[in-house]
């Protein structure tokens, strides 16, 4: 009678001991065969335990049956470890042992199995790791000769040249499975640093695509730059993309942009998918949106092109957008209907994006509290001033006239107290275009209209030696509110004079205005040379009373009447930051004014 | 004349107004319109008492204190504004400052006046009087009557 046999009885540690004597025992007799038998069967009655996997497999090793030896340790790899380091390192003792029996091909092709085997089971995320870098030398041996390799020797000649594009792609997703490690060796020194020539095109191409899924970024990276180098290719220009946005450094395309500065013009799909990203990582709001509006016209009856644009957009937080292309998507989709999946499927489109403008609006809600709090402290320090001033005024005179009163006195306090109101009053008046909610439409042209600002308040520019230039020489036609236009651009005007005291010099000092036509925005690019804005001041610089001015010299109110002068008329306003030679503002203005859809916001 | 007083004040009809006021009670009133100019005062002259307007140009008034207190640690200071800032509070009176007086709505041109006053001559005459009174007699040795 066996010990197993008795096992239903006692407990299970016990049980275990006395099997792994038994085994003991039978292995110092010399009894291999029995061992093995028993041990197996052990390993069935207790199969989360991995004590009889590793004895198994010292048992096959005493046999020399390496290859079973291979399979017992994926087995014993992929139970549960209790103590992470003395699970690695029981295995590498093993494998330790194996390296000095096997042939360093035979190692290396069972390292690879076994590599495979554990990648696919649910072992352990680090003692896969750990176990993958004891392997790894062994599977990208020197001695490795592909040639020699029945597998390889056939698929390096498929290499040599697209003609049989689609055997060789058939054979590489076969080495793939099976010879993962050993196929990016072959590729390193077939492929990597061949020479990239039209007949191997195709090959090279797709060797890009196995780098990339083997995360070899850096190999990847070099063979689509040198085909790129060779013919601009739409596939290899977006998997350069797509590298450097999953490495996050756009370094490489930097570099090939700079050679080839026409692709951000090109209008296929993938390109402009990732050139939305692109743009994103380089912060440049203007071309961002440039290429969602290329995508939203170009594509405007693709339904999985729109749903990824709205995809953009809620990551983007553009509701406006969602919104307007919400309707767009469900009449294809209705179109196309499918039933019930469809409606389903919008319903809960429908609430994801109800759930981010709700957030969105809290968010707003919150900005809006500060803007009102930042600015009701500052009206309220605005107005102190003159209140104080009156009541002083008063007080002293009351107390004076007690004793005497003439005529002289009493109108000098009269026009003391006139003064103070008129200076409250324009306090209010520099708040009006936040205020005033009259919209005066008509057509008219902007150039023109920035050539009049610019000429009134030429006294003040002229005082301080600033040249402006206005670069359009042809009229730009908008249909808005001109009054508001020019409160716009008198206050960029007077902004840019101040930054441009502060730097306190007197040559050279230059007010830059240049006009860009859209089909739909105008664009325009307002720049001067002053003190410039520091990166950090970027998003505050709108705030209402913030200003780097000492006080008295600015209320700090400029810019943000600019901002809600543009809000109010559905353009933007955003500091340009490559811009270093001073500031540089971005002013987008909607070259047709919808009021109906501005007041409902 | 019962002291000496700068006043450290950038609004013009304000300062004006004060300082009238100050000068019909028959204190000395030295105006200055920043902080520069306050200190570079300092350095020369003693004074009384400073009153400081927190919001000027260039220095604001709790770098101006700081700058007072380096060359005057006992020097009465009152900081008079229409602003209030919490964590530049806790730095003045950790400067020390005697008084704050507001500004704005609930600016007082005589009460300003009176709490210069009672800062700068902490007694009335009657209290002098009878502080004087309670003394006893031959509290002090007048040395000129003994040669009459």
């Amino acid at each position: 009678m066996t010990i197993v046999e008795t096992m239903h009885d006692i407990d299970t540690q016990s049980n275990m001991k006395q099997v792994s004597d038994e085994i003991r025992e039978l292995r110092l007799a010399g009894n291999l065969e029995e061992a093995t038998k028993l041990c197996t069967k052990a390993r069935h009655l207790f199969p989360d335990k991995y004590l009889f996997s590793i004895i198994q497999a010292d048992l096959y090793f005493q046999q020399n049956d390496y290859e079973a030896t291979f399979i017992a340790l994926g087995e014993y790899l992929k139970k549960q470890p209790l103590s992470k380091n003395r699970f690695v390192a029981n295995f590498a003792k093993r494998y330790y042992r194996l390296q000095q029996v096997l042939p360093k091909e035979k190692l290396s092709d069972l390292a690879e199995k076994l590599c495979i085997t554990i990648d696919k089971s649910s072992a352990d995320k680090n003692v896969i790791r750990e176990v993958k870098d004891i392997l790894r030398p062994d599977m990208v041996s020197i001695n490795f000769l592909p040639e020699h390799s029945p597998k390889f020797a056939s698929f390096i000649k498929l290499l040599e040249d697209d003609l049989n594009f689609n055997e060789f792609t058939k054979q590489e997703k076969i080495l793939e499975k099976e010879n993962r490690y050993q196929l990016e060796q072959v590729l390193d020194k077939y492929v990597l640093t061949r020479e990239r020539v039209s007949s191997t095109r195709r090959i090279d191409t797709y060797c890009a695509s196995i780098y990339e899924k083997f995360e070899k970024h850096d190999k990847a990276i070099k063979l689509l730059t040198e085909l790129l180098s060779v013919r601009i290719e739409a596939v290899a220009a977006r998997s350069l993309f797509r590298i450097c946005r999953t490495i996050k450094n756009y370094d490489s395309v930097d570099n090939f942009l700079s050679k080839n500065p026409a692709l951000i013009k090109n209008n296929d799909f993938n390109i402009l998918y990732e050139l939305v990203y692109y743009f994103e990582a380089k912060n440049d709001n203007i071309q961002l949106q440039r290429v969602l509006s290329i995508i939203e016209k170009s594509f405007a009856q693709n339904l999985p092109i729109l749903e990824t644009l709205k995809n953009f957009y809620i990551r983007f937080g553009m509701l406006e957008e969602i919104k307007r292309l919400e309707p767009t998507i469900r009449s294809i989709t209705k179109d196309k209907g499918k039933g019930k999946y469809v409606e389903e499927l919008e319903e809960s489109e429908t609430e994801i994006a109800s759930t981010i403008s709700e957030l969105n609006s809290q968010l707003n809600h919150q900005k809006q509290l500060v803007a009102i709090s930042d600015l009701t402290t500052g009206i309220s320090h605005e107005l102190g001033q003159p209140i104080t001033n009156i009541r002083y005024t008063i007080q002293f005179y009351k107390k004076l006239l007690e004793k005497n009163l003439t005529k002289d006195s009493v109108f000098k306090i009269f026009d003391s107290i006139l003064e103070e109101t008129e200076r409250m009053g324009a306090l209010i008046k520099r708040l009006s275009p936040l205020t005033s909610s009259r919209n005066v439409l008509e057509t008219y042209d902007l150039i023109d209209r920035i050539k009049k600002r610019v000429q009134l308040e030429k006294p003040r520019l002229d005082d301080n030696h600033i040249k402006v230039t206005i670069a359009s020489k042809v009229p730009v036609t908008v249909y808005g509110d001109s009054v508001k236009f020019d409160q716009l651009i008198s206050n960029l005007l007077l902004n840019a004079i101040d930054a441009i005291k502060e730097r306190n010099k007197t040559d050279k000092n230059k007010i830059d205005i240049k006009v860009e036509d859209g089909t739909q925005d105008v664009s325009i690019f307002f720049s001067d040379n002053g003190v410039g804005i520091p990166f950090k001041n970027k998003n505050t610089i709108f705030d209402p009373f913030f200003s780097t001015k000492a006080p008295g010299k600015g209320e700090g109110l400029g810019l943000f009447i600019v901002w809600n002068l543009l809000k109010s008329q559905g353009g933007k306003i955003i500091v340009d930051t490559s811009y270093t030679n001073g500031a540089r503002f971005i002013i987008t203005i909607p070259k047709t004014f919808n009021l109906e859809k501005e007041t409902k916001l | 004349m019962i002291g000496t007083v700068m006043l450290v004040e950038d609004e013009i009809k304000t300062a004006d107004m004060l300082k009238q006021a100050l000068e019909s009670e028959d204190i000395e009133v030295l105006w200055v319109r920043d902080g520069r100019s306050a200190l570079q005062e300092m350095k020369k002259g003693r004074f009384d008492l400073i009153i400081l307007d927190l919001k000027l140009p260039e220095m604001t008034g709790d770098e101006v204190l700081e700058g007072i207190r380096k060359i005057d640690t006992y020097v009465s200071v009152i900081v008079y504004t229409n602003y209030q800032n919490p964590p530049v509070m806790q730095k003045l009176i950790n400067l020390g400052v005697e008084r704050y007086i507001s500004k704005g709505a609930d600016a007082n041109l005589w009460d300003t006046v009176n709490t210069v006053k009672s800062l700068l001559d902490p007694f009335t005459q009657d209290e002098k009087d009878e502080l004087l009174g309670s003394l006893s007699q031959g509290a002090f040795v007048n040395p000129h009557k003994d040669d009459e």
